[in-house]
């Protein structure tokens, strides 16, 4: 699927040097009502969205997250299910406020592998007796 | 409805993805997965009559190779900062998440939960040099209380006790 991403988009992409992947957004107004959303947005799960309805009703996860003002808001390794993760990443461009979903599943899936082994070999040399 | 964010707190380990596991699945498996970055959970409750639906963020543990970063913490109401009481370790993680919340957002309602209690013969007091530190952090607690996600002991009480701290006064019986 071709994407081609609004300006305020990949200006940010290139600002994280992010490197494609699976990503979707959403362009809210100062309601935090949805008033453009798009690219790969069922890879998320998200098909619909009610645009009398602010995001942060539907979309728990951004609950207490808006509005961002000045530096993005990132929220590394949110956990979807038990085999996704995403980064969400929430900026103001322009006088909207852009979410954007960054799949990050196989960094975080890494992560996590090494992350699990270090923390039960922490865990063992908790629990020996001086 | 009311909607509030609970971030869950504490160092690794500490049973915090145990403890929503238990509350919102009502399931607990003994084999312990780490949590990277954050699971988000939702959960409504009823206070007094009103519905609240509690965003439960289960962060993950302090450890000696990463802190919380605050952008987790943007929008929480409150916490549940939790100690694993076989472990003198965790207390000190407590203590530096208690100052990272104060820091960030100031002062938020928590409570201060010691899981683990069917473990409770082999819990620990805090180490001498924390004692002062602790016994602030449990007067500015709203409770302290005892958990098990092993054995369902005081969990539901827990996230009841929170939320009822989180509910505006008007709408206080």
């Amino acid at each position: 699927m071709t994407f081609t991403a609004p300006l305020a988009i990949s200006q940010y992409l290139n600002s994280i040097s992010h490197q494609g992947s699976n990503l979707a957004f959403l362009k809210l107004d100062a309601n935090s009502h949805v008033i453009e959303c798009g690219s790969n947005l069922t890879y998320f799960d998200v098909t619909y969205f009610d645009e009398d309805t602010s995001i942060e009703q539907q979309v728990p996860a951004l609950s207490g997250l808006l509005p961002v003002i000045g530096a993005p808001v990132i929220i590394a390794n949110t956990q979807i299910d038990s085999e996704h993760f995403i980064d969400l990443h929430i900026y103001a461009y322009q006088g909207n406020q852009w979410v954007l979903l960054l799949d990050s599943t196989e960094t975080g899936t890494q992560l996590q592998i090494e992350q699990q082994i270090r923390l039960s070999k922490d865990i063992v040399n908790e629990k020996k007796p001086d | 409805m009311l909607q509030k964010k609970v971030c869950m707190l504490g160092s690794f380990a500490v049973g915090k993805t145990s403890l929503v596991r238990r509350y919102v699945d009502s399931i607990f498996s003994e084999t312990y997965v780490t949590t990277i970055g954050v699971k988000i959970d939702k959960k409504i409750v009823t206070l007094d009559s009103t519905e609240m639906s509690l965003l439960l963020w289960d962060v993950y543990g302090e450890d000696s190779h990463q802190t919380v970063l605050p952008a987790y913490l943007r929008g929480m109401a409150g916490y549940l900062l939790v100690i694993d009481p076989t472990r003198p370790g965790t207390f000190k993680s407590a203590i530096s998440l208690h100052e990272l919340v104060n820091k960030t957002l100031g002062p938020k309602p928590f409570i201060l939960v010691n899981n683990k209690c069917d473990l409770i013969d082999d819990w620990s007091t805090e180490p001498p040099e924390l004692q002062e530190q602790m016994k602030l952090l449990r007067h500015t607690a709203v409770a302290e209380m005892k958990t098990s996600a092993k054995t369902d002991t005081g969990v539901e009480e827990m996230f009841a006790a929170i939320a009822t701290a989180l509910l505006p006064v008007t709408n206080r019986k």
